[in-house]
């Protein structure tokens, strides 16, 4: 199965050039203080739902589902590794968006609630990827990635209108995201908990499609 | 000898195809040949010997064991081809190798190095920029380089030059001198299974038109040219198909020993399988 894995990461790296690049422009854009963090925290929440999407249009692509589910892993292994490796996408966004959100509280000088209130939207993305992907997942494998890009847009609209829309409204209204520092440290692990579900539905729609 | 697959009274049904209760048995140390024409189930019918497919009916049995979708047991003893090529574009031959590397527990990354060498395939290039040829051919590397047992090969030569479809035919012959080991080989080229298929199934609409040994398929048919009044004077019960043109008659013969003792007047031509093929299809046009 690790091999899967390994073949989602190579599809991943060579998509991610394009990904980097902006999501560079766009860190720098937040370091100079010319972007609101919470765009860039968007961006990466996007990227962790882009990335599982893309990789399904790619199997489709080349047909990989029919050659993966012959292979040892079989059809079980083939919605494992897809899982497993989205959780190591999200795992790496919540790295990646604090370290940032680390460096734009040093590079501003933010102490005190200012700073907690970075740390705590850096757990955004991998909260929103785990929680949109446990939605998405089953979707795709139900109806494949050109129908399920319906409901990606939806998913898109929900995270841009509920991260970017809610970090902005909280900060024009005066209110601190340290309020809600329970709810926000759970969120990724409600995320987490909500792939189970979603992975044995997405394994019981798999194992009874004609590949 | 042990039976490495056996199909029994398989049935899918499609709408507006279906596989008719296909039998079929490939025993250990042997090549068996599918034939028939496009869309004739011989893809669903490996389809649902490798479990990608559900069916309606009928029992398939892999090295002895039933094959369901959800139970992968044995694939790390079949080495698989599908009629396209299953990776993806932006990969390059080496990150397939690692990949399968992380699969297949008997990987053997020399064995194919050495396949990508033989087969002259650029490791620096992506698969995007392959031909179809040098495409297949990575795919038969990727199928033999684990050591299976069985090879299933939906269309493995379609796309290769005579010259590597030449060598991989006798790679499958030296394959399958371990009577453990046996090639399920699909293909529209017959005269590749005329040189190495020991047995034939040939499926007709979605049916079994016509399966046995292969030198015993082309020893008993035979392709009968003649005349119209002599064709109106010959039983048709010994006639598999008849194709009636404006010069002449041809008929394909089920027992040659038999017509020729019947008719020793007439001459009896030896067959091959595309001649088995066009005249089941193509038999009663005129």
């Amino acid at each position: 199965m690790m091999g899967l894995v390994k073949k989602d990461l190579y599809l991943s790296v060579s998509m991610l050039r394009s990904y980097v690049l902006v999501a560079a422009i766009f860190a720098l854009l937040t370091l100079f203080g010319i972007y609101e963090i919470s765009f860039f925290v968007t961006y990466i929440s996007v990227m962790c739902i882009m990335i599982p999407v893309n990789l399904f249009a790619y199997d489709e692509q080349a047909r990989w589902d029919k050659y993966a589910a012959a292979l040892p892993a079989g059809r079980a292994g083939v919605v494992r590794g897809r899982y497993l490796f989205t959780i190591l996408v999200c795992a790496g966004s919540l790295v990646f968006a604090l370290l940032l959100q680390l460096v734009v509280s040093q590079a501003s000088g933010a102490q005190g609630q200012e700073r907690v209130d970075l740390l705590l939207s850096g757990l955004l993305p991998a909260a929103y990827g785990c929680l949109m992907n446990a939605i998405l997942l089953p979707l795709l494998y139900k109806f494949g990635s050109q129908k399920g890009r319906i409901y990606l847009i939806l998913a898109l609209g929900v995270g841009v209108g509920v991260i970017f829309g809610g970090l902005t409204a909280l900060r024009e209204m005066g209110l601190s995201l340290s309020r809600l520092t329970i709810p926000l440290l759970s969120l990724p692990v409600v995320g987490l908990l909500a792939l189970l579900p979603s992975y044995l539905l997405s394994q019981h729609i798999f194992l009874h499609k004609d590949l | 000898m042990a039976n490495i697959i056996e199909v029994q009274g398989l049935c899918k049904y499609y709408g507006d195809f279906h596989l008719d209760h296909v039998d079929l048995t490939l025993p250990g140390g042997t090549i068996l040949g599918l034939i028939g024409e496009n869309g004739a189930g011989k893809t669903t019918t490996i389809k649902a010997i490798l479990g990608l497919i559900h069916r309606d009916g009928g029992s398939v049995k892999v090295f002895g064991r039933e094959v369901t979708a959800g139970d992968p047991a044995c694939r790390e003893d079949i080495g698989v081809v599908l009629d396209e090529s299953t990776f993806h574009d932006p990969l390059r031959a080496p990150q397939v190798g690692k990949i399968l590397a992380g699969t297949y527990r008997n990987w053997d990354s020399t064995l194919f190095d050495a396949y990508l060498e033989r087969f002259q395939l650029p490791r620096d290039k992506k698969i995007k920029e392959f031909s179809k040829g040098m495409k297949m051919k990575l795919s038969i590397a990727a199928a033999l380089a684990h050591h299976p047992r069985l090879l299933i090969l939906d269309e493995a030569t379609a796309g290769l030059d005579p010259v590597v479809r030449n060598e991989l035919l006798d790679d499958f012959l030296t394959f399958i001198q371990d009577e453990d080991h046996a090639i399920l080989l699909s293909s529209h080229i017959t005269s590749d299974l005329e040189k190495a298929a020991d047995y034939v199934t040939y499926l007709h609409r979605g049916r079994v038109a016509l399966q046995g040994a292969k030198d015993e398929l082309l020893d008993n048919y035979g392709r009968l040219v003649c005349t119209r009044s002599d064709l109106a004077a010959v039983d048709s019960a010994l006639l598999e198909g008849t194709r009636v043109g404006q010069f002449g008659c041809e008929a394909l013969v089920k027992d040659r020993q038999a017509f020729h003792r019947r008719y020793p007047g007439l001459t009896v031509d030896p067959v091959t399988l595309e001649d088995i093929m066009v005249f089941t299809v193509r038999g009663d046009e005129t």
